[in-house]
């Protein structure tokens, strides 16, 4: 009996919380992680943390929002994390972090190593969305100040979590960017983000594809478009084309790509099959009353616009070793006694590899006329 | 503190309860952890292969129970194999469930460690994972049992959830190809998760609190079948979402699969963290069984020894056990090779004893009237 008392009496310490106990308001929350390279080969690291009691904050050293920013130089992120502690009065944690910036420069020379310590870490969480800053470093991005949000960082991740944006800019959480980073039959990438500091907004626009960890390129507006459908990702696109000379808009663009794979000479060629579904958007036309044979017409019409879209992006993608399209991974799971006998040498032979477009456009209605 | 012995046999409800969470709670989260080094993308089967391997076990219990209603593992073979070896080979298949339950007690700790209490020291976690397995089995296998039933629903409910939601994410092409080794490799990656099934073993120490055979197969079967879909969920979520490649790296790939669902705009946005929760109260049911385990079995070899300074030294050597390891990377590769090859001894000398007893034409109607 006396065991079993002084047993409970014991576990009643467990809920007082141990040396981790900390209270909210004791913590500063880092919610956007901007990771840059700096001189002789250290990482600087810029994090914004909001300001939980409001009052004065914004980019380095002042500003009007909600939020302050820290920046870090040192030989590892994680050193650099924790050497912010000095600037801080709070306990600085990641928890709570949600979107991670990385610097071109920092992208153009490798990934994997900057990333290391937020995956490593099991309180970074995995879902924090991975942008690259547009010819900028990421502090760049980080010091501006939206007027519109509290918080620059809710921004982003409401960006993230609204599907019609899914267009011209595919938002990549933590995880699968680690997931993709780490298979040796596919290549991660990740959106652009950039500051209009005339109209005082972030963009996103355009995609960073890396080969391997290194960045390899960007692509445009549209070249993100078609790499949207090659990669089964757009999920409410508005893709525009001339014919005739007229401009069709369509609307609500969805795509779905099967790749087939065929062996020729021990190798592998890639035939897309792009199958689109849409509906009509804008005909600068202004036409109505569309018939039956308008609508093949016009599904024609459009296939003939983007086959040639599809064909350079993935041409680019070749050209720049470059696989977010999965030709590795389908090669992989699908035809794996041949992937067994090229993967040693895989960007090689995917950059080589044959690879045709087929595209098949369906357009299902045309909005409120007839 | 009681003898730790109970009178009359179990429910057979109880046993699914406590085989379910000892299944599901000693399971460290790494469904796919050996064999998706040996089997790759298709590391998933491995699971079925190990649940299949295990079946003899359930229907040894089950013949062992006709053949000697009401005698343990220490009776028949203190019997079998004559009193020497017998209890040498009991100790060694107790032994099997301490070094188990040392080296699982400190991983558990690391994993507290890494995903909550991150400045906490390690002996302050285990001590206190050991007080509370300490309080729960001073009365001996009945308040395990009710605390397995009392938590069952929930944890399995919970359990079975996350498994699904942590599909989310999944591409179907990492699953692929379905059949991505030679056959023999499925048989050994089939054996490296046989040892998920190291609780079944503990059926025959059980002896005489055990339900009739029928319903100990019945109910034994339904959890083990339980448990397989779970961690055969948990497997296809960890290689579907993470792929092969990235789940092989991983420390702990069940939870990560788990950690990485998010659900925007809920109240809770993140499940591991829950998750983890409902995992570790699994476990501590399982950890606080085999502690039982090893003691019961103990005092039953040895009758001078007490049952409540048993638990006691016990749990002090398994303090003493888990905090000696000296980092996370010895603690894997001791857990490695004791998944790998603790389940064939534990498994494999039941078997003999059962056959020598038969040999010797020990048991059957004559011992059981």
């Amino acid at each position: 009996m006396r065991l079993k008392l002084g047993c409970l009496l014991l576990l009643a310490l467990a809920v007082m919380g141990c040396w981790d106990f900390e209270e909210v308001d004791r913590r500063a929350f880092a919610t956007t992680i901007g990771i840059d390279p700096a001189a002789g080969g250290k990482v600087r690291l810029t994090v914004q943390v909001p300001i939980l009691t409001g009052g004065r904050g914004g980019a380095v050293g002042g500003g009007e929002s909600g939020f302050y920013t820290l920046i870090q130089t040192a030989r590892t992120v994680n050193e650099a994390f924790a050497a912010l502690q000095t600037k801080t009065g709070r306990d600085l944690v990641i928890q709570q972090n949600k979107v991670i910036v990385l610097g071109a420069t920092a992208a153009r020379a490798g990934v994997k190593s900057l990333i290391d310590y937020l995956r490593r870490n099991p309180k970074a969480p995995p879902q924090s969305l991975v942008f690259i800053a547009r010819g900028k470093s990421a502090a760049a991005i980080l010091s501006f100040v939206p007027p519109k949000e509290i918080l620059p960082a809710s921004e982003l991740i409401l960006a993230g979590q609204t599907v019609p944006k899914a267009d011209r800019v595919y938002f990549i959480p933590l995880w699968e960017f680690v997931q993709k980073l780490v298979h040796q039959s596919k290549d991660p990438y990740a959106p652009l983000i950039g500051v209009d500091r005339r109209e005082k907004c972030f963009v996103f626009s355009g995609m960073a594809v890396f080969a391997g960890d290194r960045l390899a390129g960007t692509l445009d507006e549209e070249e993100s478009q078609a790499f949207g459908l090659l990669a089964n990702l757009m999920k409410a696109g508005a893709l525009t084309f001339t014919t005739a000379g007229r401009r069709i808009t369509l609307r609500n663009v969805k795509g779905r790509t099967r790749i087939a794979v065929r062996e020729e000479d021990g190798r592998p060629s890639f035939h897309f099959k792009t199958v689109v579904y849409a509906a009509l958007g804008e005909d600068t036309a202004g036409r109505t009353g569309l018939t039956p044979a308008d609508y093949r017409r016009l599904e024609e019409e459009a296939t003939q616009a983007l086959r040639p879209r599809l064909e350079a992006v993935v041409k680019k993608l070749q050209n720049w070793e470059a696989d977010v399209i999965d030709c590795g991974e389908t090669l992989r799971a699908y035809h794996q006694r041949l992937w067994v006998r090229v993967k040693s040498s895989w960007r090689k032979v995917y950059r080589q590899a044959l690879t045709t477009v087929e595209v098949k456009v369906h357009l299902a209605r045309d909005g409120s006329l007839r | 503190m009681t003898d730790g012995r109970n009178h009359g046999s179990l429910a057979p409800e109880a046993i699914f309860a406590l085989l379910f969470l000892a299944l599901s709670g000693m399971e460290f989260l790494a469904a796919p952890y050996g064999a998706v080094r040996i089997l790759g993308p298709s590391s998933y089967w491995a699971v079925v292969v190990g649940m299949i391997l295990a079946m003899p076990v359930l229907v040894l219990a089950r013949a062992w129970r006709r053949r000697f209603p009401g005698k343990n593992l220490r009776a028949v073979a203190t019997a079998a194999l004559g009193r020497p070896l017998g209890v040498i080979g009991n100790l060694l298949f107790l032994a099997v469930y301490l070094i188990w339950l040392v080296v699982a007690v400190r991983d558990a700790g690391d994993l507290v460690l890494a995903y909550l209490l991150d400045r906490t020291p390690l002996w302050v976690v285990v001590g206190f994972f050991l007080l509370g397995m300490l309080y729960v089995v001073a009365n001996g296998l009945s308040t395990i049992f009710r605390l397995a039933e009392f938590v069952l629903i929930p944890a399995l409910a919970l359990r079975l959830l996350m498994s699904l939601v942590s599909l989310q994410g999944m591409e179907i092409s990492h699953l692929f190809p379905a059949f991505s080794a030679p056959l023999l490799a499925y048989l050994r990656a089939g054996l490296d998760l046989f040892r998920t099934f190291l609780p079944l073993a503990a059926l025959f120490l059980l002896g005489d609190l055990l339900p009739g055979p029928e319903g100990l197969f019945r109910n034994a079967s339904l959890a083990t079948g339980s448990a397989t879909a779970i961690l055969f969920l948990d497997a296809l979520g960890a290689v579907g979402v993470f792929g092969a490649d990235l789940a092989g790296e991983l420390a702990w790939p069940g939870l990560a699969a788990i950690h990485h669902v998010s659900f925007p705009y809920l109240l809770v946005e993140q499940l591991g963290l829950l998750f983890l929760i409902v995992w570790l109260v699994t476990f501590f049911v399982a950890a606080s069984f085999y502690l039982h385990l090893v003691a019961a079995g103990l005092t039953d070899a040895f009758p001078r020894l007490p049952y409540s300074w048993t638990t006691v030294g016990l749990a002090l050597l398994v303090a003493f056990g888990g905090l000696i390891l000296p980092n996370a990377a010895v603690v894997r590769t001791i857990f490695d090779g004791l998944r790998r090859f603790a389940m064939l001894p534990a498994a494999g000398y039941p078997f003999l004893v059962y056959f020598v007893a038969v040999l010797r034409g020990l048991g059957g109607r004559k011992d059981a009237a």
